[in-house]
């Protein structure tokens, strides 16, 4: 009996209290449990979107019309449908609408998603995000509208699985696009967080290891709900992590996804046009964000035997363009502790989430959940390669 | 081993039913005719699955007896008794008396995993346990992580593929692969 499919109000009590974390991540974890009872994901058809956009749009825009509805491929996490908004003055964009599927295979808060776009805007390329329906108002489950950005995320014929997952550049592309990797990511941590709206966002507390705890707090979290299967060396390492937590000395906005296949570029110019998945952003700790980008699935190691971030910028020169960028010291001891945990958070999600979405038909994409599972177990055997250098201060 | 086969199966039959289906042109009839066998056949391996093993054995079982009991109608001197003989020896060598209800097997290997897991989780709590259980729980993972890294390495994920040994290797004792 898999009690976790048919959660009970006391067990999901318990779990938020067990596991104190952020207040908007609280709320869609808890979300996430209530409705996990309820029916498998069932398709909308196109033209049951195209209403749903009509009505938002007769409220939210009124004389603006909506054609050109079509589902996008792609997105792991959310569905995607692009459509064309006529605006009452005659001008056309396209947008692109995000919502959740019943259970995804990352849960997050659409208001979180909608005011780290609206606040990084004019500091790095973002789409514009007009829109939100946080509670589900309006499509059902909540949602996120967004100006359509020209743009791929690997140049034509290169290889790679799926989701960015080890993408290749040409040499070409790498000289153009490694820079401005390094320097966006710069611009992110470097961004005036406390004079911008984000009250859906906690604040840590510099000089302290709360924030980091509430990170590990709301994975752990999620372990917890969602595995189906136990391992040992999941829960080994969250207890290692608390053990073992540095405080945040700087507070900065955290991507958590800024790798390959999450910017869009011109390929006939290599500008970038946009940084993407802003779901997982908060406020934390640099480090989180570099070991992240550092992880070796994202990269690979060249004839001299030199590790390519993302496929994109040797390690050595990413580390000291983004020092050089920023002014902010790079502890590799820290780097070491967040790819500890950054590796442990990727397990949970491929082999936890995305498992228990499967079990109950809940995502629009179960076919690839299924498949990134083996990125999981890559990643266990990852997690223990860094708790070994971690432990070892190598 | 999550997602197992049946749980892998399921998602295939949702994303063709979901996904697939609705897509196909209507005057496609031979592709949608083909779809729907290909659904049905999918559902029924869903089912059959969890209990093929057991229905080998089953066969192991049953024609052993019935071996036996025709070689018992033959004369002494026949000659097909000796090699119906042999052949029945071969099967009861490599068969086992009973299988193990799968689902009960799960389910209990499943409850052991979340005891081991629940008392790593305790016993780490205190610093000096977590430094003496680390090195258990990793050499553990270890083994166990190249079995479940050899079992998907077809998804394409693994970094060096080259290195992992065949899943049989591991599965089947003394490193005995299945003839």
């Amino acid at each position: 009996m898999d009690s976790k499919q048919h959660p009970t109000r006391e067990w999901i009590d318990a779990l938020r209290l067990r596991y104190p974390t952020e207040r908007t991540i609280d709320q869609a974890l808890t979300r996430k449990l209530e409705a996990r009872s309820g029916p498998p994901y069932v398709p909308s058809p196109v033209s049951e979107i195209a209403g749903k956009l009509e009505r938002f749009f007769a409220h939210a825009m009124p004389g603006a019309r909506v054609s050109q509805v079509a589902p996008l491929g792609g997105g792991a996490s959310k569905e995607q449908f692009s459509f064309t908004l006529a605006e009452p003055d005659g001008t056309e964009a396209r947008h692109v609408l995000r919502r959740e599927p019943p259970e995804s295979v990352v849960e997050t808060h659409r208001l979180r998603e909608f005011q780290m776009m609206r606040a990084m805007a004019g500091t790095v390329p973002v789409p514009d995000a007009p829109w939100v329906d946080a509670e589900g108002q309006w499509f059902d489950r909540p949602a996120m509208i967004s100006r359509f950005v020209e743009g791929v995320t690997k140049a034509p014929g290169s290889g790679g699985n799926v989701t960015g997952l080890g993408t290749g550049f040409s040499p070409e592309l790498q000289d153009a696009l490694g820079g401005q990797f390094v320097d966006l990511l710069a611009r992110i941590h470097q961004f005036d967080w406390q004079s911008a709206d984000l009250d859906a966002f906690d604040r840590p507390e510099a000089g302290s290891t709360a924030g980091v705890h509430q990170v590990i707090n709301w994975w752990e979290r999620i372990w917890e709900e969602d595995s189906y299967e136990p391992m040992p060396i999941i829960r080994y390492t969250a207890q290692w992590l608390r053990a073992n937590a540095p405080p945040i000395e700087r507070v900065v906005v955290v991507h958590h996804d800024f790798r390959a296949g999450n910017f869009l570029f011109d390929p006939d110019t290599a500008q970038v046009t946009a940084v993407l998945d802003w779901e997982l952003a908060h406020l934390g700790d640099y480090h989180e964000d570099l070991a992240w980008t550092l992880q070796e699935g994202y990269g690979y190691r060249d004839a001299q035997g030199r590790f390519i971030v993302c496929g994109l910028i040797e390690q050595a020169e990413f580390l000291d363009r983004y020092a050089r960028a920023t002014g902010f010291p790079v502890d590799p001891r820290k780097i070491a502790y967040y790819s500890v945990m950054n590796t442990w958070k990727s397990a949970i999600i491929v082999l936890a989430t995305g498992i228990r979405c499967v079990i109950g038909g809940k995502s629009h994409q179960d076919i690839l959940l299924t498949w990134l599972a083996g990125f999981g177990h890559v990643c266990v055997d990852t997690l223990l390669q860094h708790l070994e250098r971690a432990e070892n201060g190598s | 081993m999550v997602p197992d086969t049946p749980l892998r199966l399921a998602a295939v039959q949702k994303a063709l039913e979901d996904i697939v289906a609705p897509v196909l042109p209507p005057d496609a009839d031979f592709a949608r005719e083909q779809l729907a066998l290909i659904v049905r056949s999918l559902a029924l391996v869903r089912k059959q699955i969890p209990q093929e093993y057991a229905f080998h054995v089953h066969d192991a079982h049953a024609f052993s007896a019935f071996g036996s009991e025709v070689a018992a109608c033959l004369p002494d001197a026949h000659p097909a008794r000796g090699e119906l003989a042999q052949a029945i020896e071969d099967v009861r060598a490599i068969t086992p008396p009973v299988v193990p209800d799968r689902t009960a097997l799960e389910q209990a290997v499943r409850a052991l995993r979340g005891a081991i897991e629940t008392a790593v989780q305790q016993a780490g709590e205190d610093a000096a346990t977590l430094r003496a259980i680390g090195p258990v729980v990793l050499e553990h993972t270890r083994r166990q992580t190249l079995l479940e890294r050899a079992w998907v390495a077809d998804t394409g994920f693994d970094r060096d593929p080259a290195s992992l040994p065949l899943p049989e290797t591991i599965l089947y004792s003394a490193g005995e692969t299945p003839r």
